[in-house]
């Protein structure tokens, strides 16, 4: 393994990571806050470790990232970028533990949303700020970003993509890596502003407005109230935000496509119509069973239930409701959902809806097959066939996502938290949505669980974000054989 | 600009590679997705897996003016189809490769109404090559710039050779020649003065013609004149090969396994002597005088064999042996252990549609040791950045180096003071990492002023530690 290449890309990631934070300096600056010195810190910190390593170490060979490199510099960078962005939290003094900053962190950037903070509101502006710019910079892919600075790395880039991209097979949009990295990012950052700017119009402060889209597009969760959306009690921003989440959990080719006239592309996608049929579907189903509970008000009640639906498919974890006080139908719902996700290649996590599309056919031709033994039945989506490495591929990412999600229930039990809390805690940070039911419920947070428990779900949340393979590799004693 | 290439074999795999280095968009297309996953894992290339014949992957990809075709796929008649679909459906230019003699043929006076603007044969360009090697005993790979006015020719160096173990600017030598390149066990070496040359090197010299024959005698190696060459298999490069060598008054002799093919050869090259034998067989090499053949080149379909009968050859007594390999990676060891020189049909190709599409200032490329290196000549654009300065204070990259400056008629050797004027014909050597540095000193910088930033990202970081 090249050592040499792989703390070069961590070097340059450190280096992305400090003039990220530049901009939460200046909110604190123009707030005046106490929190500067603690960015001030920061920067320099995370600078000073990234510059050097950039600049000493050099590649053995340039020609190849091998697919080893590749999932070392993706694992380790995360896991790198999470520990130098909780520097602002412990230096300004918001978490009394290293745990806890980091937790936040890379609940940030996996774009959970968890939050270990019991009372948001009374935070400095700065802090808040880059809480939610984490979202922003996770959502995409803080190595995608990387990725479009290092043109010449050709062709070895591929391994890195491949490793944070979501979804089983990524698709380039155009020849070359970076300029898909580049093209991906114009799209995220077009929605962003048009995102920001619909707030803005709708009359919500422009602070709050900046971090809500962030904590949006990036289906990330992170809210600077503590009653999340539903402190507003404004339609409007509801369904803003319900529109923004759905459409971010859609794959960012597609938005690429649109941009481009393409609607064709949009009916044609067949996960997106299953995307679009599962939400409908719920959105009704809630509908109907919380009709009741808000004084059979229809307008009402589809608003709740939509942006709930919207908000749990897409991985973000915004609620205007608690809606641990639902009926258990509509939280079995909204629990299933969590499973779900967003699409491939969206910013959303979880399992993804194509991969449940492709296991629903493969379930669908196990039985045919029943019928007629001998037939040779190949599997398609959106008229293209699946191979079947894919299709294996596929079913060992479910069956590996039900085990981990079993034996960090498990673990989680341990920790005396009661059942409903702890599966649906792990399903909330495998799936990187945020809050689940009962003691972590959208209207609590994760501030009394143990030290183990924390640790535990941000192991879960970068497993999670990260697809599962990509983090569970470096853990294969054969990876680390010559 | 976008490249399409159809067809990801081993001149396909080659354009790709050269091309998506050289920062252009490449998008491949083949059927087979086991050969497209190679692709995939090690170019930064779009890969497209489709039946290239139909039309509806140009209607995909949404073809427009600047766009170029490159078909080739393993069948002539496919890769014509491919280029008419191609530019009915607006495509800029198109290539294809043609590999039927009887094609090849016609197909000159058709071309325009097929709709190719070039067509490359693997075969013929192949034949070239080899006809032109032979004209130049001592060397092993020559190529021509400005028309033939500098030469560019690989000299495999022996134990006896005077340069051996010595160091480069300790050399006193005969001629005005400059040595570019040494290839040590298939490393190419950019020397400067305190590099030695060691027997089983192979070196690139460059310089005007009469020199480079001064340089040959002088190291005890003078041109001969080629006058009977046995060729061994009979396939479609021996057809043109010796059609070639007939042309130019050659006496060739030929020797095919298969009793059919002979029969046909004897039909179309009259004047070669056509022997159906084994070519493996001692023997028979010996009864048709192997030993006193001016040059003996191995032509089979299979690599191996032809490098052991080339060894074979040289060991009884034929003065000059050249082998066709046709996989790369064979390359580099094949010239170590004796063979004169290798030939290897996929750069050829590959390097002649390099030649094609960059085409602007670049007026010929050539690409040495399976692609490692390139040898281009280029001329300087007035506003590059090259120009007028002492090539010293260039800030030229160490792993290329400038072998020629052609002034009108006069041909410079450069040292450091001298400056590259505008217009002038600059011949290059480079290792591959550094074709894009080299190239941007000469070209107009007008235009990439603007991504300046952008430039500095792709020239400077990276590059390899050796």
């Amino acid at each position: 393994m090249d050592f040499g290449i792989i703390l070069k890309v961590l070097g340059l990631l450190l280096l992305i990571e400090s003039a990220f934070m530049i901009p939460s300096l200046g909110i604190s600056m123009y707030y005046g806050e106490h929190d500067i010195t603690a960015f001030v810190l920061s920067i320099v910190i995370t600078a000073a470790v990234g510059l050097p390593a950039f600049f000493f170490f050099k590649p053995k060979k340039m020609e190849s990232i091998s697919y080893k490199e590749g999932f070392m510099i993706v694992g380790l960078g995360w896991i790198l970028a999470s520990a130098f962005g909780a520097l602002p939290f412990m230096i300004s003094g918001v978490c009394d533990s290293f745990i806890d900053a980091y937790f936040e962190t890379v609940s940030g950037f996996t774009t959970t949303g968890a939050s270990i903070f019991r009372e948001v509101e009374s935070l400095p502006h700065g802090i808040l700020f880059w809480r939610s710019f984490t979202h922003w910079l996770g959502g995409m892919g803080i190595l995608v970003f990387t990725l479009a600075l290092l043109p010449t790395m050709g062709a070895s880039t591929i391994q890195i993509y491949k490793a944070e991209s979501p979804g089983p097979s990524p698709d380039k949009l155009a020849p070359k890596l970076g300029q898909t990295a580049k093209l991906l990012y114009g799209v995220y950052v077009i929605i962003t502003v048009v995102m920001v700017v619909a707030l803005f119009i709708a009359g919500m402060p422009i602070f709050d407005a900046v971090t809500h889209t962030f904590g949006t597009v990036g289906t990330g969760g992170f809210s600077v109230r503590n009653l999340s959306i539903g402190a507003y009690q404004n339609a409007l921003y509801d369904w803003i935000i319900a529109f923004f989440m759905f459409i971010c959990a859609i794959n960012f080719s597609l938005h690429y496509e649109i941009l481009h006239g393409n609607f064709k592309a949009l009916i044609k996608d067949s996960e997106f119509r299953f995307y679009i049929g599962i939400v409908l579907t719920s959105i009704i189903l809630v509908t109907i069973n919380i009709y009741p509970l808000f004084d059979y008000n229809l307008r009402e009640s589809i608003r709740q239930s939509a942006f709930q639906v919207a908000s749990v498919i897409s991985t973000t974890g915004y609620a205007t409701v608690d809606y641990n006080t639902w009926p258990d139908f509509s939280r079995m719902i909204l629990l299933l959902l969590m499973f779900f996700g967003g699409c491939a290649g969206s910013t959303g996590g979880g399992i993804k809806h194509i991969r449940i599309l492709v296991i629903l056919k493969m379930i669908r031709r196990e039985l045919y097959k029943l019928i007629h033994p001998h037939a040779v039945i190949s599997i398609r989506v959106g008229g293209k066939p699946v191979s079947e490495d894919l299709l294996q591929n596929i079913v060992g990412f479910v069956l590996l996502y039900l085990i981990i999600f079993t034996t960090a229930s498990l673990s989680l039990l341990t920790q005396g938290l009661d059942i409903m809390s702890s599966v649906s805690a792990v399903v909330s940070a495998l799936s990187n949505i945020g809050p689940g039911f009962g003691l972590v419920g959208p209207a609590s947070n994760y501030a009394d669980l143990t030290g183990i428990s924390k640790i535990i779900l941000i192991a879960c949340m970068l497993i999670g974000r990260l697809e599962i393979y990509t983090l569970i590799v470096l853990f294969v004693p054969t990876f680390w054989k010559r | 600009m976008r490249i399409i290439i159809i067809g990801a074999g081993k001149v396909g795999y080659q354009l790709a590679e050269t091309l998506s280095k050289d920062l252009y968009d490449v998008i491949v297309v083949d059927r087979d997705e086991q050969v497209l996953k190679k692709v995939q894992d090690h170019l930064d290339v779009l890969t497209i897996q489709s039946n290239g014949f139909s039309s509806q992957i140009f209607n995909d990809i949404g073809l427009n003016k600047q766009d170029i075709v490159i078909a080739v796929t393993g069948s002539d008649e496919g890769n014509m189809l491919i280029c008419m679909a191609a530019k009915r459906l607006g495509a800029g230019k198109t290539v294809a490769r043609i590999r039927n003699p009887e094609y090849a043929r016609d197909i000159v006076d058709t071309q325009e109404r097929l709709s190719i603007d070039y067509i490359i044969n693997p075969e013929l360009s192949t034949a070239n090559e080899i006809s032109q090697i032979l004209s130049s005993s001592p060397a092993g790979q020559i190529e021509d710039f400005a028309k033939g006015k500098v030469q560019m020719v690989a000299i495999p160096i022996d134990e006896t050779n005077p340069l051996v173990n010595k160091l480069i600017k300790d050399l006193n030598y005969a001629g005005n020649i400059l040595i570019v390149a040494i290839v040590r066990r298939g490393n190419i070496i950019i020397p400067k003065g305190h590099d030695e040359i060691h027997a089983n090197d192979t070196i690139y010299i460059t310089g005007q013609k009469a020199d480079i024959i001064k340089f040959c005698s002088s190291i005890g190696k003078p041109p001969k004149k080629v006058n009977n060459v046995m060729i061994l298999g009979g396939g479609k490069n021996t057809y043109y090969l010796a059609k070639r060598l007939l042309y130019l008054g050659v006496s060739v002799k030929i020797i095919e396994q298969d009793l059919e093919r002979c029969k046909e050869l004897s039909e179309i090259l009259p004047n070669a002597l056509i022997i159906h034998g084994d070519g493996t067989d001692v023997d028979l090499l010996k009864s048709e005088n192997v030993e006193s053949m001016d040059a003996f080149i191995a032509l089979t379909g299979v690599d191996e064999e032809n490098v052991l009968i080339a060894l074979l050859a040289k060991q009884l007594g034929a003065s000059k042996v050249i082998a066709k390999v046709s996989r790369t990676n064979y390359i580099s060891i094949v010239e170590t252990i004796g063979v004169d020189a290798v030939v290897t049909p996929s750069m050829i190709t590959a390097a002649e549609i390099l030649r094609f599409i960059q085409g602007g200032n670049i007026l010929s490329l050539f690409l040495i040791m399976g692609g490692q290196a390139e040898s281009m000549e280029l001329i300087a654009h007035p506003n590059s950045i090259g120009v007028n300065v002492p090539i010293k204070n260039l800030n030229f990259p160490k792993e290329a180096i400038i072998c020629a400056i052609v002034r009108s008629d006069q041909v410079i050797v450069p040292h450091g003071s001298d400056v590259v004027k505008p217009n002038d014909r600059v011949i290059i050597f480079s290792k591959s990492s550094e074709v894009t540095k080299v190239k941007n000193l000469f070209n107009d910088s007008q235009g990439d002023k603007k991504h300046g930033f952008w430039n500095y990202f792709k020239g400077t970081r990276f590059t390899p530690a050796n």
